[in-house]
C-alpha cells in the first residue's frame, strides 16, 4: 500500500470571554475539509502542531469526529448526547510540557502519532471539537492555528 | 507516490566571535532559520524523518531544540532569545528535543541519536526548501568554532 502524507491546517473560532475554566469548550464542532484522501475514508494522524499566538500554553484535548455533532456551548462543559458520542473517532491531548515559547508565542508539536480519522460516506470532511483542560484563560479569537500531519492511501 | 529514505547532513555556520566571545544564554538561538536542502524535492513536497544524529564538537552537555520550518523566516537572532513574529510562527511545523542526558562521549565529541520518529515536514507552496532552526538550553555556552553542531537526518523524501 503506498501511502500519502499531507498537512491540513484549521483556525478554530475561539471564544474571547470570559475567561475559559477547565473543561470548557474550547472550541464547538468545526469541519476541516479534505483531511481524507477519499470520501468515506481513513486516514492516520502522524503529527500535530498547535500554533498559540496568545502564548498561553494550555493543556487542550482534541475530539475528531466522522459527523458534525454538538458538544456542546462555546466556553461551557461539554453537554454531548449519548447518541452523538458514538461519532466521535478518537482524541488527542496537548500538554503544557508539549510548547515551546518563541518569544511573544508558544509552539506545540506532538509527532509519532497514530490517531485514526475517519470521514462520512461521500465526504472528505473530518469534524474536530477542543476541551480545554487549563483553568483561567483567555484567547482572542483567533488565537489558535493547528496543523494536523496526516498519513492516508493513495 | 513513493518515498525514498535519504540521509542529509546539515552544518549551520555559529556565529563565533573570538574578540568579544557570545555566551549563549539559556533558551538562546544558536542555529538562526537556515535552509536544510534535501528533505523535500517538490514544490509543497514532504518528508517524513525517521531519525535524527546530533553532533556536539565543543561538548556543550546542554540540550539542544532544532526547529523546522516550512519557509524561510526570521526565527530569531544568534545570541538572543526566539522572537518569531505571530504570523511567521504558522510555519514552524515541529521540533525535536535532543537531550545532554542522552548524549553519548565518543571522544572529539558527543553524539545524541533520536530513532523511530515520524516527524512530517513540508516545504512551502512553491518552494522546494525545508528550514530549520536550533536554540540551546541551560546558559554559559561559548561556542569557539562555527563548525561545532552537526545535525544528520535520516528522512523518506517524496520521489
Amino acid at each position: 500500500m503506498a501511502n500519502n502524507y499531507t498537512r491540513a491546517t484549521f483556525t478554530p473560532v475561539l471564544s474571547t470571554t470570559p475567561a475559559y475554566s477547565g473543561g470548557d469548550i474550547l472550541f464547538t464542532t468545526m469541519p476541516v475539509y479534505g483531511a481524507i484522501r477519499h470520501p468515506g475514508g481513513q486516514a492516520i494522524i502522524r503529527g500535530i502542531t498547535l500554533h498559540d499566538k496568545d502564548d498561553i500554553g494550555a493543556g487542550i484535548t482534541l475530539y475528531f469526529m466522522r459527523s458534525n455533532v454538538s458538544m456542546g456551548t462555546i466556553n461551557a462543559a461539554p453537554t454531548m448526547a449519548s447518541a452523538d458520542v458514538d461519532k466521535i473517532v478518537s482524541s488527542l491531548v496537548i500538554e503544557t510540557t508539549d510548547y515551546k515559547d518563541l518569544g511573544g508565542v508558544q509552539v506545540a508539536f506532538k509527532g509519532d502519532l497514530g490517531v485514526p480519522i475517519q470521514s462520512l460516506v461521500d465526504t472528505r470532511t473530518i469534524y474536530v471539537a477542543a476541551v480545554i483542560d487549563s483553568t483561567n484563560k483567555t484567547y482572542t479569537a483567533s488565537g489558535i492555528v493547528i496543523d494536523l500531519w496526516l498519513e492516508d492511501e493513495l | 507516490m513513493s518515498y525514498r529514505i535519504k540521509r542529509t547532513r546539515i552544518q549551520p555556520t555559529l556565529l563565533v566571535d573570538a574578540e568579544d566571545p557570545i555566551t549563549y544564554g539559556n533558551g538562546a538561538v544558536i542555529v538562526p532559520t537556515t535552509a536544510a536542502p534535501g528533505l523535500t524535492r517538490h514544490y509543497s513536497g514532504t518528508g517524513i524523518i525517521r531519525g535524527l544524529a546530533l553532533i556536539d564538537l565543543l561538548k556543550t552537555g546542554r540540550t539542544i531544540t532544532v526547529y523546522f520550518l516550512r519557509k524561510d523566516v526570521v526565527f530569531g537572532e544568534a545570541g538572543e532569545l526566539p522572537s518569531i513574529t505571530d504570523a511567521d510562527a504558522d510555519y514552524v511545523t515541529g521540533f525535536v528535543e535532543f537531550s545532554h542526558l542522552n548524549a553519548v562521549d565518543v571522544g572529539d565529541g558527543c553524539v545524541t541519536t533520536l530513532t523511530d520518529q515520524n516527524i512530517l515536514v513540508q516545504a512551502e507552496d512553491n518552494t522546494q526548501q525545508v528550514y530549520i532552526a536550533a536554540t540551546i538550553s541551560g546558559g554559559g555556552t561559548i561556542f569557539t568554532a562555527t563548525d561545532q553542531i552537526v545535525l544528520t537526518v535520516f528522512a523518506e523524501v517524496q520521489l
